[in-house]
């Protein structure tokens, strides 16, 4: 329970530095100049804290936190409104996990000034005691999941369903979804986390985020998967069921995107997924630019041009 | 200054305060993360825990004549996986046993060169803590479970060949011999495909649990051949094929 007062003040703080840090966000407002944020992610790292090893082919040598660690640096000096966020699959995977249970993963996003995440399946891996535990003692970073009912469990005060960060003047609303865990996860590693509609949930969250928030931008981290040839819940899918999604950053399915790809959601907008692979061995990148939409917003309703950025 | 804090960060997040953007423009790109530069402070913080991994992590554990790979329907480093769970689970607990299964999603790395192997590798090509569980099913339960295997693609397998068709196992053969739907038979599985994975066909039946972790027993089996002074046995052979 201190845990979380701490926890609580600790974001209270942020929140208190963001807004005394950027006193332009209210200087300017009604300004047309052009407001930019630079969005970067990771998805399932799976506890690649060193770069692979030399004996893991085209992948050896590559990847690594304290490469990537040392880019956003370089990323944060160059632009001054930098989003950092991961998409779940923090653990399992090399001998890191078996033998700290995620202790130094965490400590590595913290370092590297994640704004949030979301949990994979395999963050249950050592059971959601020691997830909750890990955050607890190393998180600098909230988890933001709106499909997952944590009641009882000891991730139930650990988790908040949606997050607003205020960067430039933008205001970004945050949610997450986690997979279904029957089939997926042993029982006793979930201890009681009920596996909610993701769908319905970040429909709700979005909504809530982008009208009764008035967020410019709202991003749902997903750890559904980017697309299945069976019938299940996917990014996909989320992208075209829900209306007020501006951005999925996924995961899971562990697939390098050439491009993020676009859908057009309920609401007739665009809504954009991106997912970079695994093992940290590539950082996504998304640079926004943003106009002044006035008091009557028309809600997605005008398109956002999309293109790959130059000298990349 | 307390007072002032308080307003300000009241009045930021008054939505009525907010003039409203859209985003206009989006520019993607990304990084491939290489060794060019390393951040010293993430370097400094992982240190110690690299050097314990290290320690515990880099004795050889036996030497691989070839370079197995992991490959739908079946390749080399899932036979190899596969055969040492066989392999231990009649040593160590019950020799009767006829086949051993490994799921193809939990094969957690893409191959293993030639060359000696790490006890680190071990734990990145099976990182879970799962545990060498055994149970006798029947013909039928044993034909519903490899037509799971089917439809999942395939996945590595020890005791038994099959052609996969039409998403279904066909042509089974345990031990050479045509599956017999009145047979029983007796496999070595991980607990999480028997208790949590996709399949409900295995969980209702009578399970023995060794508390051997599926890890542990490659690397046994591994040691055994080192110990013994001879490559590890590879079999680059396919048990599983795809109908043509």
């Amino acid at each position: 329970m201190s845990s979380r007062r701490r926890f609580l003040r600790e974001t209270g703080l942020t929140a208190a530095a963001l807004v005394l840090g950027r006193p332009e966000g209210f200087a300017q407002a009604g300004e047309s100049a052009p407001r930019k944020l630079t969005i970067l992610h990771t998805n399932d790292v799976h506890s690649r804290l060193d770069p692979f090893p030399s004996d893991a082919g085209s992948n050896a040598g590559r990847g690594g936190v304290a490469a990537r660690a040392a880019l956003i640096r370089r990323i944060r000096s160059e632009e001054e409104h930098v989003l950092l966020l991961d998409a779940g699959d923090i653990f399992q995977g090399t001998p890191y996990f078996n033998m700290f249970k995620g202790e130094p993963e965490i400590r590595a996003m913290s370092a590297m000034g994640y704004d949030a995440g979301v949990m994979g399946n395999h963050d249950f891996d050592a059971g959601i005691n020691n997830f909750a535990d890990q955050m607890a003692a190393h998180g600098r970073f909230p988890i933001v999941m709106c499909n997952y009912d944590f009641s009882g469990t000891p991730m139930q005060d650990r988790h908040i369903p949606r997050l607003i960060i205020k960067k430039g003047g933008i205001r970004i609303g945050i949610t997450g979804v986690g997979i279904e865990l029957d089939g997926l996860v042993p029982e006793q590693l979930c201890g009681g986390t009920r596996y909610l509609d993701p769908i319905t949930h970040a429909a709700r969250e979005a909504e809530f985020l982008k009208k009764q928030k008035k967020c410019d931008l709202v991003i749902c981290l997903s750890h559904l998967g980017d697309q299945y040839k069976e019938d299940k819940v996917s990014d996909e899918i989320l992208a075209q069921e829900t209306g007020h999604i501006d951005l999925i950053i996924g995961g899971h399915t562990h697939r390098f995107f050439d491009a993020p790809r676009t859908y057009v959601n309920k609401s007739g907008g665009k809504t954009v997924v991106n997912q970079v692979g695994w093992g940290g061995l590539r950082l996504g990148r998304l640079d926004y630019v943003f106009g002044d939409s006035g008091r009557q917003r028309l809600d997605n309703s005008e398109s956002i041009r999309i293109e790959k950025k130059a000298g990349d | 200054m307390r007072k002032y804090l308080i307003i300000l960060l009241f009045t930021g997040f008054l939505p009525g305060c907010h003039p409203g953007y859209r985003p206009t423009e989006l520019k993607y790109s990304g990084y491939n993360i290489q060794r060019l530069s390393a951040d010293s402070a993430v370097t400094a913080m992982l240190r110690p825990y690299a050097a314990e991994v290290s320690r515990k992590m880099r004795d050889t554990v036996g030497q691989i004549p070839v370079p197995i790979r992991k490959e739908l329907p079946d390749g080399a480093l899932g036979n190899f996986l596969a055969d040492s769970y066989l392999a231990m689970a009649r040593r160590k607990f019950d020799p009767s046993v006829q086949m051993a299964f490994l799921n193809n999603g939990g094969i957690r790395i893409n191959q293993i060169p030639a060359g000696p192997v790490l006890r680190g590798t071990i734990y990145e090509v099976m990182p879970f803590d799962n545990e060498m569980v055994i149970l006798s099913v029947s013909g039928a339960q044993l034909q519903a479970y490899l037509d799971f295997v089917a439809a999942e693609g395939g996945g590595g397998v020890a005791g038994l060949t099959m052609t996969i068709s039409g998403k279904k196992a066909t042509g089974v053969r345990v031990g050479g011999t045509p599956l017999d739907p009145n047979g029983t038979y007796v496999m070595a599985n991980s607990d999480y495909t028997v208790f949590s994975g996709g399949f409900v066909g295995l969980k209702t039946l009578p399970v023995r649990r060794t508390g051997y972790l599926l890890r542990d027993a490659t690397i046994d089996y591994c040691l055994d051949f080192r110990q013994r002074g001879i490559p590890v046995a590879v079999d680059t052979e396919k048990r599983i094929r795809n109908v043509q």
